[in-house]
Parts: C-alpha cells; sequence; structure tokens
C-alpha cells in the first residue's frame, strides 16, 4: 500500500463551506463521501512558492486525457507532481471543464432566496466566494484563482464538443485518495458543482483523513505513465 | 465603416516565436490571421481597467456549453464579464484545453532533454514582467488554430491543424481588452505542423 495507516488528522467538513490545509510531501488525504451528493472544488498550491499552481491544461495535457481517475497525477505548470490520485472508489469522478461557480451561478441554479438573513449559517454560498475567503487568510488574492479541480463530479463531452454535467454521483463512503509529492497547500470548497441544474442546494459532508508521510517505493509507482515519472523526477529534484 | 485592410488602424506581421500585447478598446474589432496556415496562437485577454478580472476558460466554456471557441463565443472572465465575443470564424474549434507550453512541461512531454526549448510559458513571463503585471497573471489560455479534439472516453491530443492559409478568426470587444499572445514557438509536436510561422494581427476602430 502506498500510504501509511496511521491517521494523524480526522475530521468533519461540513457542507457549503471551505477548508484549506498543507499536505506535507508523502502525506495521503483521503476525501470521503458522508452523503450521496458529495461535491468539492479544489485550488492548490507549493506551499513554500504559490506562484506554482495547479495546471488543469498540463495535467491533460500531458497525460493525454480530458478526464482522471487513479494512477492520473496533478501536474503543477513547473512539471512537477502535486498529487498521485492513489485510489479512487468513484471510478473517475473528477472534473477540470466545468469550473467553480460564482454568486450569479448560484442564483440561477438555486434561487436567490437562501441569503443569511433568512438562513443564518445555511445560506447558500459559491465556490468564488469561498475561495476568496479562504485564499485571503493566506495572503493570497483574486490572482491566485485558478481554473479548478472539481471532485465527485464529472463533466462528459459529449459529440466531441458538448459539456454535460453526469448524472453519476459517488455514493455514500465512497472516498478518492491523494498522495502529495510536495508540500501542497490545498483549498477546499464544499458546494454543489456549477452546472448542478438540481435546484438542491445540499452538498455532502466530507470526512478527511490525512494519513501519515511514507517514503516514495518506484515499485508503488509502476503502473504510472512514462510522463507522470518523469514528473516525478522533477519533482524529486526539487527536493535535493 | 467597412472593414478594409485600408482602413485598419492597426496591420502588422508578428514572426513566428514571439510575444505581442496589445489593447483593443471597446467596440474594437481584432482580427488574427494564421498566414500560412496550422500555426497556434496562444493567447490570454484581461479587463484593461483590472488585470485580475481575465479570461476565465471554465466560465467560458461552461456557459456557451462547448470546448471549442468559435462564432458567437463571449469570452467570460473570472468576474463573470464578456470580455469579447468571437464574430467571424473562417477555421473553428479552436482550443480551450491545452494551456500553453513551457520549458517544464516539454521536459515532461517530451523528454528531459527538452527542456531548454524557446516556449509560450517564456513569452508569457516576459511580456508580463514588461507590462509589470504579475506571473500569477497567467491562466489557461485560447489556442487558435489549434486543433485539439476529445473522445468520449476522454482521451485529448494535440493533432494536426485544421486551418488553412489565410485562415482568420475576428472578435470585439465588449469592454477595453488587454490581449497577451505568444505566437507559439513549439517544435515537438503538430500544433504548428512542426513549422512555426507568421500572423498577421489587425484592429479596426468602432
Amino acid at each position: 500500500m502506498i500510504r501509511s495507516n496511521k491517521v494523524v488528522l480526522n475530521e468533519i467538513f461540513p457542507s457549503s463551506v471551505k477548508w484549506s490545509k498543507i499536505i506535507k510531501r508523502g502525506q495521503t488525504i483521503q476525501l470521503k463521501a458522508k452523503g450521496e451528493n458529495a461535491s468539492l472544488s479544489a485550488m492548490f498550491y507549493n506551499a513554500s512558492n504559490v506562484t506554482e499552481r495547479f495546471n488543469s491544461a498540463d495535467t491533460v495535457k500531458i497525460q493525454w486525457n480530458a478526464f482522471l481517475g487513479k494512477e492520473k497525477v496533478l501536474f503543477s505548470e513547473m512539471g512537477r507532481v502535486f498529487f498521485a490520485i492513489t485510489e479512487d472508489s468513484t471510478d473517475g469522478l473528477f472534473d477540470i471543464l466545468g469550473g467553480i461557480s460564482n454568486e450569479r451561478v448560484i442564483k440561477e441554479n438555486f434561487g436567490g432566496t437562501a441569503t443569511y438573513e433568512s438562513c443564518r449559517n445555511g445560506y447558500y454560498k459559491s465556490d468564488y466566494e469561498n475561495f476568496l475567503i479562504e485564499l485571503g487568510k493566506y495572503g493570497m488574492t483574486k490572482k491566485d484563482l485558478i481554473p479548478a479541480l472539481n471532485l465527485f463530479r464529472k463533466v462528459d463531452v459529449k459529440d466531441g464538443s458538448k459539456l454535460v454535467l453526469s448524472d453519476r454521483k459517488a455514493k455514500k463512503e465512497d472516498f478518492i485518495e491523494l498522495t502529495a509529492h510536495m508540500d501542497v497547500l490545498l483549498v477546499l470548497s464544499n458546494t454543489p458543482h456549477a452546472m448542478d441544474k438540481s435546484g438542491v442546494y445540499e452538498p455532502s459532508d466530507i470526512e478527511i483523513t490525512i494519513f501519515d508521510a511514507v517514503e516514495f517505493k518506484d515499485e508503488d509507482y509502476k503502473n504510472y505513465s512514462d510522463e507522470a515519472k518523469r514528473g516525478f523526477i522533477n519533482t524529486n529534484r526539487y527536493f535535493v | 465603416m467597412s472593414k478594409n485592410i485600408e482602413n485598419a488602424i492597426y496591420n502588422e506581421k508578428l514572426p513566428s516565436g514571439l510575444p505581442w500585447a496589445g489593447v483593443i478598446k471597446k467596440g474594437q474589432t481584432f482580427r488574427i490571421v494564421d498566414l500560412e496556415g496550422c500555426q497556434a496562437v496562444d493567447t490570454l485577454f484581461y479587463n484593461n481597467d483590472n488585470y485580475n478580472d481575465r479570461y476565465s476558460a471554465n466560465d467560458t466554456i461552461r456557459e456557451q456549453g462547448s470546448i471549442f471557441i468559435t462564432t458567437g463565443t463571449k469570452l467570460i472572465s473570472i468576474d463573470d464579464n464578456v470580455l469579447m465575443e468571437i464574430t467571424q470564424d473562417s477555421c473553428g474549434n479552436h482550443d480551450t484545453l491545452g494551456g500553453h507550453c513551457s520549458a517544464e512541461s516539454n521536459s515532461v512531454r517530451f523528454g528531459l532533454d527538452k527542456k531548454y526549448m524557446h516556449s509560450c510559458r517564456d513569452n508569457y513571463l516576459t511580456i508580463v514582467a514588461k507590462l509589470e503585471m504579475s506571473p500569477k497573471d497567467i491562466t489557461n489560455n485560447i489556442n487558435f488554430f489549434m486543433n485539439v479534439p476529445v473522445r468520449s472516453d476522454g482521451h485529448l491530443a494535440i493533432v494536426d491543424g485544421i486551418s488553412k492559409p489565410g485562415d482568420y478568426v475576428e472578435m470585439v470587444a465588449h469592454m477595453d481588452t488587454l490581449v497577451l499572445i505568444s505566437n507559439c514557438p513549439q517544435l515537438n509536436n503538430p500544433c504548428n505542423g512542426y513549422n512555426p510561422t507568421a500572423i498577421q494581427l489587425i484592429i479596426w476602430d468602432k
């Protein structure tokens, strides 16, 4: 097994809010759906130089596929590996196409009635708001909003070009594990996917578990692509 | 006013491998001509009054429901503004997914020995430095005339271009828009037919 079994952090990440933490090189973060409507958006950065950030275009171009899943890696814009997707019980519920929700999208998809005044902490937050707030805590700004990785939902490409949010959702207890190959500042927003037209704003809680750091072993990554392996070499060189 | 080359307010050739920056004012029309065909033109867009408000590939493709840029596409910013709208397109299927090449991604894609070749990211870093913008202003760009089909299983590849010599794309600014171009120098894949070539950039007043 690629990761340790030793848990260093375990908590519930509630519906509609945001979360952030530095995941250290060698640690694995497990994200587990606690309901049937899980949907996260993620932005992530080199914790020691946030100018180096996740690059969704490089990630799909380098790996020859717009879709992601187990044994794919998530590249920084410096040709290094932030995370390897080391487990995925959802069978590929990842999305780099749909982007994040903003206030207009939330109003269009879920109506404009759920304000703080009417709903207190249950008000309908957008990813845009969540990310700006959480990034601000690290001195980061709108310039740090990057094309996001969405987890637990997938956008299909029909007829070669049309974008359609797949009906397929994660089941309760489905999980995704991301193993950090650098110290990664991970910022998450737990809101409905920006293309979710169901009208029901109730993203599931997510259980977050972080497992202790391990040394990387080549045999654990033997099934990864040559491109991913070159990414690991670039990453290892960074830590010399 | 009809658009003739004679009444353009700007009409310049941009050689292969070079960056370019220009402001297209609200109402003005901007045309990019692929002079020899099969060239990739990596392009970024910014609200000229606030560079933080920049082209968002995700917002643009989600709102139109399609991954390709063509006539009718509105280029949407991260703050949900329409920067420009594509008004004419003799080619179609301009790419939104492939991003731009860099020394570092070249090392992963083509071999660790390919790191020191000229790249679009170097062009962008040069130009954002000269304009006193930030490297953080660089984001996922449009690749005009670059052909990246996506299959239903997600498979994606930069394949031979479909643009012919003289193909062009034209867009009208909905707000004053800063346009940054890297006329792609990539030599390792067919995005520009392994032979980067010049483009023509033309601006007409409204």
